[in-house]
This record gives C-alpha cells, sequence and structure tokens, in this order.
C-alpha cells in the first residue's frame, strides 16, 4: 500500500495531539477533527494504535485516546496509581479500584445507547452498595481461609473495609484522611474528578461526564473487549 | 389489524410524561400539607418562563419561586434551607426520579408484547467540570407535555404560533407580538434539539437501528421545516411593510403611538432575524445526516459490535465471587485513565546555559514583588471606594423615585445639598457611573440578581452592575417589584454648576 508522508505526518500530529491533551474535538481542533475522517490518515492512525497499545474511542463530536490493558508505557502500574490517590498500600489500592468498579456498576448495566442506566448517584447510595456487596461476600467465604492466600484478593478489601469506621466527623478535609470509609469514596471520587470522568455537585450527587460515558459505552461493550475482560475474571478467579 | 392504531406508539410516547409524573406524585408522601402536583407543574412552568427569556434556572432560583409560591397559597414564610430542602425534593426526587430514568410501559396491540418508553422531564444544563452550581432545564419531553397542555399539538405548534404572530402584527398589538416571537424562539430550539438528538442516537447507536427509522423522524420533522419556512417569510414581509407605512410619514410628524410602534416593529424584526437564521441551520444538518450515519457504521464496525454488559452482575459480582487478585481490577479500569506521560531527564541539559541568581537579584525581585502587591492593593483600594460611590449614585436616583417609576438627573441633583451636589459632581466616578449604566442598555433585573451569585466579590478587578443592583436591591425592598431598568438620555442638554455640559439622563425602573 503507497502511503503518503504528507498524510504520515498530519496521522503523526492527530495522533501527539491526542497523547497531549487526551482528547481532540471540534471547537478546539476543527482542522484536526476533519482530517481524522480522511481514509488515509485513519489507516496510519489505526496503525500507530496498534503499535503503541493505545485506542482512539469516538465521541459525540470529540475523539478520545486510550491505553489498552497492560500498556506498559502509557499504562498507570498499581504504585503509580498509588501516588495519584494519595495512598500507601496495596489493600488500599484495592480498595479504592473496588469502590471505582462500584460506581460503574450503579450507572452503566443497559446496551450501546441504553447502557447508561441512571442520570446521577449520591453518595449515600454508593456507600450502601458496597457494604451489601462486602457483607454478602463475607457470608459466602470462610474468611479466615482467604486470608491465608498470599496474592492480593478481594478478600483484603473486606478487612480493609471493616477497619475503618463509616465517618470522622472530626476531619473536615475528607480526601486527606485515612481513618474512614467515606474518606476513601471522597479520595476516588475526587481522584475520577480529576481524571475528568466524573462530577460531584454539592458535594453528594455524583454524575458522569460526557467523557466518561463515551469511554464506558464505547470500550467495554465491544463484542471481543467483553469477551477479554470477562476472560480475566474467571482466569485469575 | 385495524389502521386507527397506527401511530399507538406516537400516542403512547404523548401519554408517557403525563402517566409518570402522575404515578410518582400519586405515590408522593412527602408534604402531603402542599398540594406537590400545583408545585411541581408550577416549577416546571417556571422553568418554561425562564428558558423563553433566556435565563437558565438554577437552584436557588427554584428555591426562592416555591418559596414565594407557597407563601402566596398557604401564607407560610419558609426559611431558605426549608425552600431548598423543598426544591431538592420536586428537582432531585421527582422530576429526576431520584435520578433513573422514568420507564413508561405499555401493550404494544399489534404483538401483544409489553414495550417501554423512557421519560425525562428535565436535564441539566451548562454542565462545567470542576464548577458546583448547575443549571436545568426542561428536557424536550418535558417541554412537550407543558405545551400539550395549551392544547397545541407539536406538528402545528410553529404554525399556530406564527399565525397568532400575523394576527398580532395585523391589528398592531405589537407588545404582545413581541412574546409570541420568544415563543417561537424556543420552539425552534426546540426543533434544533430534536435534530441533535437523532445525530446523537445514530452516533451512539447506528448499527443497532435501522436508518429507516430515523430517516421517517428525520423526515417528518423537515417536512414541517418547509411550512414553517414559507410562514417565516410572509412574516418578515409583512413587518417590513408595517414598518414602512409608519416611516413613510416624516420622524416629525409621527404621533408617540407610532413613534413606540416602530420601535416595537425593529425589535420584532431583530429577533425574528435572528430566529429565521437558527431555522435555516437545520436545513444544513438535513444535508449531514447520511454523511454522519455512514461515519457512524464504519466507526462502530471498527470498535465492533456492541453487545450488552451489565457493570454489576457481570463485571462486579463476577469479581466478588471469584475472589479476583487485585492486578484484574487494574485491568479492567485501566482503559479510563488518561495517559500516562513519562517524563525523562535530558542529559544534553548540563550543557545548557544555566541561570544563577545571585543574592542581589533576589532583593531586587523582592522589592519589584512588593511594589507589584503594593499596586495591586491600592487597585483593589480604588476600586472598592468606586463602588462605595456608585452604590452612593444609585440610591440617589432610587430614592428620589416617584410613583411614576422615572426620574431624571436633573430632577436628583436638584434634590441634593448644595454642598452635597457639589461634591457628586466634581467626582469623576459620578461621570463614569453614568456612561456605565447608559451603555448597560435596559438591564433584566433578575437576571443581573442571579448573575451576581457567579462574581467573586472579593476580587475586586472592576465594579460589576449586576452586583451592585442585588446590593442596593437588599436595602430598597421596593426594587423588587420591578422587571427590568432603563438608564437612557432624553434629548436636553444640561450644565452643571461646574460648567460641564450632558445629556439629561432619565431612570425608568419598568414593571
Amino acid at each position: 500500500m503507497f502511503v503518503d508522508l504528507e498524510n504520515v505526518k498530519l496521522g503523526a500530529r492527530i495522533f501527539f495531539r491526542l497523547i497531549e491533551k487526551g482528547e481532540i474535538n471540534s471547537s478546539d481542533d476543527r482542522d484536526l477533527m476533519k482530517l481524522i475522517d480522511n481514509d488515509d490518515i485513519k489507516h496510519i492512525l489505526s496503525a500507530l494504535e496498534e503499535e503503541t497499545g493505545t485506542i482512539i474511542l469516538h465521541g459525540r463530536d470529540r475523539k478520545y485516546i486510550s491505553a489498552r490493558t497492560d500498556n506498559k508505557v502509557f499504562g498507570y502500574t498499581n504504585s503509580e496509581l498509588r501516588k495519584e490517590l494519595h495512598i500507601t498500600d496495596n489493600e488500599e489500592l484495592y480498595t479504592c479500584y473496588f469502590i471505582i468498579l462500584s460506581i460503574l456498576a450503579l450507572f452503566y448495566r443497559g446496551e450501546g445507547y441504553d447502557m447508561k442506566y441512571r442520570e446521577f448517584l449520591e453518595i449515600e447510595e454508593l456507600y450502601e452498595f458496597i457494604d451489601v456487596k462486602i457483607d454478602n461476600f463475607k457470608q459466602l467465604q470462610d474468611l479466615h481461609e482467604l486470608e491465608e492466600a498470599m496474592d492480593m484478593k478481594f478478600s483484603s478489601v473486606v478487612n480493609k473495609w471493616d477497619s475503618l469506621m463509616i465517618h470522622d466527623e472530626r476531619k473536615k478535609n475528607l480526601k486527606k484522611s485515612e481513618n474512614s470509609r467515606m474518606a476513601y469514596i471522597s479520595k476516588v471520587l475526587k481522584f475520577l474528578c480529576d481524571e475528568k470522568l466524573l462530577m460531584v455537585e454539592d458535594g453528594r450527587i455524583i454524575r458522569t461526564s460526557e467523557k466518561m460515558d463515551s469511554m464506558v459505552t464505547v470500550y467495554y461493550t465491544a463484542k471481543e473487549r467483553k469477551k477479554e475482560i470477562l476472560d480475566f475474571i474467571n482466569q485469575a478467579g | 389489524m385495524f389502521e386507527f392504531l397506527e401511530d399507538y406508539r406516537v400516542r403512547m410516547e404523548n401519554m408517557a410524561p403525563f402517566a409518570c409524573l402522575h404515578e410518582k406524585l400519586s405515590n408522593s408522601k412527602r408534604y402531603e400539607q402542599y398540594n406537590i402536583f400545583t408545585l411541581t407543574f408550577s416549577t416546571m412552568l417556571f422553568m418554561l418562563d425562564g428558558m423563553i427569556k433566556n435565563i437558565s434556572s438554577d437552584s436557588i432560583a427554584i428555591a426562592d419561586f416555591l418559596h414565594e409560591l407557597i407563601y402566596e397559597n398557604y401564607k407560610e414564610k419558609l426559611t431558605s434551607d426549608e425552600s431548598m430542602e423543598i426544591c431538592h425534593y420536586i428537582l432531585f426526587d421527582i422530576l429526576q426520579n431520584s435520578g433513573f430514568t422514568y420507564k413508561y410501559k405499555y401493550m404494544n396491540p399489534f404483538t401483544s408484547l409489553p414495550e417501554y418508553i423512557n421519560v425525562s422531564l428535565i436535564a441539566q444544563d451548562e454542565v462545567k467540570i470542576g464548577r458546583q452550581k448547575v443549571k436545568y432545564k426542561l428536557t424536550d419531553q418535558g417541554m412537550e407535555m407543558l405545551f400539550m397542555t395549551k392544547e397545541v399539538h407539536k406538528e402545528l405548534r410553529i404554525p399556530v404560533t406564527q399565525f397568532y404572530l400575523k394576527q398580532q402584527i395585523e391589528k398592531g398589538v405589537f407588545d404582545k407580538a413581541l412574546h409570541i416571537v420568544d415563543d417561537l424562539s424556543i420552539m425552534v430550539k426546540q426543533l434544533r434539539e430534536k435534530v441533535n438528538d437523532i445525530v446523537r442516537k445514530i452516533k451512539i447507536n447506528a448499527l443497532s437501528i435501522k436508518f429507516s427509522e430515523y430517516e421517517d423522524i428525520h423526515e417528518k420533522i423537515f417536512e414541517q421545516f418547509k411550512r414553517d419556512e414559507e410562514e417565516f417569510k410572509n412574516l418578515v414581509f409583512l413587518l417590513e411593510e408595517k414598518k414602512n407605512i409608519i416611516e413613510s410619514v416624516s420622524s416629525g410628524k409621527r404621533t408617540e403611538e407610532e413613534r413606540k410602534a416602530l420601535i416595537l416593529l425593529y425589535e420584532i424584526s431583530g429577533r425574528l432575524g435572528f430566529i429565521v437564521n437558527e431555522h435555516k441551520r437545520l436545513f444544513i444538518d438535513k444535508l449531514d445526516l447520511q454523511r454522519i450515519y455512514q461515519e457512524a457504521i464504519k466507526n462502530q464496525i471498527s470498535a465492533g459490535f456492541m453487545i450488552r454488559l451489565n457493570f454489576e452482575t457481570e463485571i462486579l459480582d463476577s469479581l466478588i465471587n471469584n475472589n479476583s487478585s487485585m492486578d484484574v481490577n487494574r485491568k479492567i479500569i485501566a482503559p479510563l485513565l488518561r495517559l500516562k506521560r513519562n517524563k525523562y531527564f535530558n542529559i544534553a541539559r548540563v550543557t545548557q546555559e544555566q541561570m544563577i541568581r545571585e543574592e542581589s537579584e533576589d532583593i531586587i525581585e523582592k522589592i519589584e514583588e512588593d511594589f507589584q502587591e503594593n499596586q495591586e492593593e491600592n487597585k483593589k483600594e480604588q476600586i472598592k471606594k468606586r463602588y462605595e460611590n456608585y452604590k452612593k449614585y444609585l440610591s440617589l436616583f432610587i430614592s428620589n423615585i416617584n410613583s411614576g417609576s422615572e426620574i431624571s438627573l436633573k430632577e436628583v441633583l436638584k434634590n441634593l445639598h448644595d454642598s452635597e451636589r457639589e461634591d457628586v459632581i466634581s467626582t469623576f466616578d459620578f461621570y463614569s457611573f453614568l456612561i456605565m449604566f447608559h451603555q448597560a442598555g435596559e438591564i433584566n433585573l433578575n437576571e443581573a440578581y442571579r448573575d451576581s451569585e457567579d462574581i467573586i466579590i472579593e476580587d475586586y478587578d472592576e465594579v460589576h452592575i449586576e452586583h451592585l443592583l442585588t446590593d442596593v436591591r437588599d436595602k430598597n425592598p421596593l426594587l423588587k417589584e420591578f422587571r427590568s431598568l432603563l438608564f437612557y438620555s432624553n434629548d436636553e442638554i444640561i450644565t452643571l454648576e461646574n460648567h460641564i455640559r450632558l445629556s439629561n439622563f432619565n431612570m425608568k425602573f419598568i414593571r
């Protein structure tokens, strides 16, 4: 296939801009958005995606870039994420992961256009949801047996959760505190807001951003990706 | 089967918002001392009114409205916390069904199977990440429901409104015509949102819904659009005709009534012109639809076929049941996060020219910083002083307002003591105050009060008219009775005692 060097340059420019800003949109990058529909440039971009382990996702009037699972260059390691979330150990990190997945579970359970199930979520409901899930797990499993396992398993989230008080009313800045369940929820919400994936209104109403909606609806509902995710879960279990 | 059942789904779509709202309100157990239906429905009308006037409603404005409505009907004065609580109940629990889209279930008479219609009555408007204050608007379905209570069917809404407008212009009732133009504006905006919604649905779901289905909806809209366009042309022509009749009389010979009519006609023409342009833009969208559809199909094929995924049962519960390792969680979440950018130290930097700061430079810098800070402090002080002066001048005008709601600069100055007048006219701020209000045009007071909440007073970078009006309103409750303020120069020229000549301005408060 003949590739025009000019198009390679343009493709690289789009790709570089996506890496720099995380997204391009029709108001700030009108020229690049026009180029992205050119068939040659599309081929170049898909080659770049393949070679760099990234994926370009198509939103309403914007394109996002995301690192595929296990991307060593653009993806975060556990220790890097601990730094981003201002926490110290993996038990805390797993708890944060679980809070993030709970938020996704409460918002998305449909198909394609209707995948988003609700418009907002109150922090209290999120807390109760996590608490119920953890309780259910405790009823099913023998924790003593599980604690002996070397690997960091879901049971460690249960241990962490149980060791925390619900809310410490003396702490004004929850994001910096570490002794309550609400503090961890606040840390995660702050992190997801910084990532521009969520918005929190009046300190209690959680809404997903357009970026989150586009990324979730486009990324996770692709057939082969769902299979990949379910394979991780089943194999690792 | 029966031909008259063909539009059954469309009829159910019209019924769904009423049914959902009615069911929710019938089961509502809170605030039984009030008629919660009236409060909710009035809140929706309040939002519609805001949309017509181009003012977004936030929870504070809605709480204020409910406070007044409850006082009018029950003679109860709620505290601001109580008003906000009832506002939250109506806004979140009822109108947004606690965050879940309403689902209206009905049986399809052709298949005997249940079908569902999603209903959202209100939505957020102007959401900015990081900004706590949220504004709300009615959704297309919410607006549709309100319009239907006026017995005008959606396809006929624009033509009927155009007809009213034509009637009012022909009868010469121009102030009413102006309101009708505003109604039209919101209807055209609604039409645009409908087209945007189709485009959005295509982009997200192109593979699972037939193009012909979208095309049908789209065609219906554009058939209506062509009819509307013709009538818009007639209206523009009619307005021109009316203007020409008045303008054929030389300006000196025009009656007061003709003069006012001409001003209104120009206002109507301006606003109608804007609506016609908005309306025309829809044509461009039509041409784009096919391309958008093809693009969406290509994108979705490249992304893989969409399938159903329930995050709770399929992912979260499986993770828990399998007692999965942490790494599996990381892998699932990873694609959502922004890309990590690695920064490396470039060894070549050691050979580049380095800036070495000497202590003396630090001192100079410190002095410069202090000077800068002082300058900024002084500027803030000046602005504060100017603000206080402006407040004083505005209060002078307001305290002189008589029952006619209008006062001239000449009268205000005449009513001052000699020394006080001398103080006022010898200050630069006084003239900048006159210019600021003159340039502001007609000020919508409610909008100004609302906008003032967004201004951070501590910054004192300039005097904000909105903040000034809000501040003065708190000390002059009389102001609450007025809708807008106009500061205009009449034709008279006055000479002040310091020999400065200027127009005699009028301050007019409009109810």
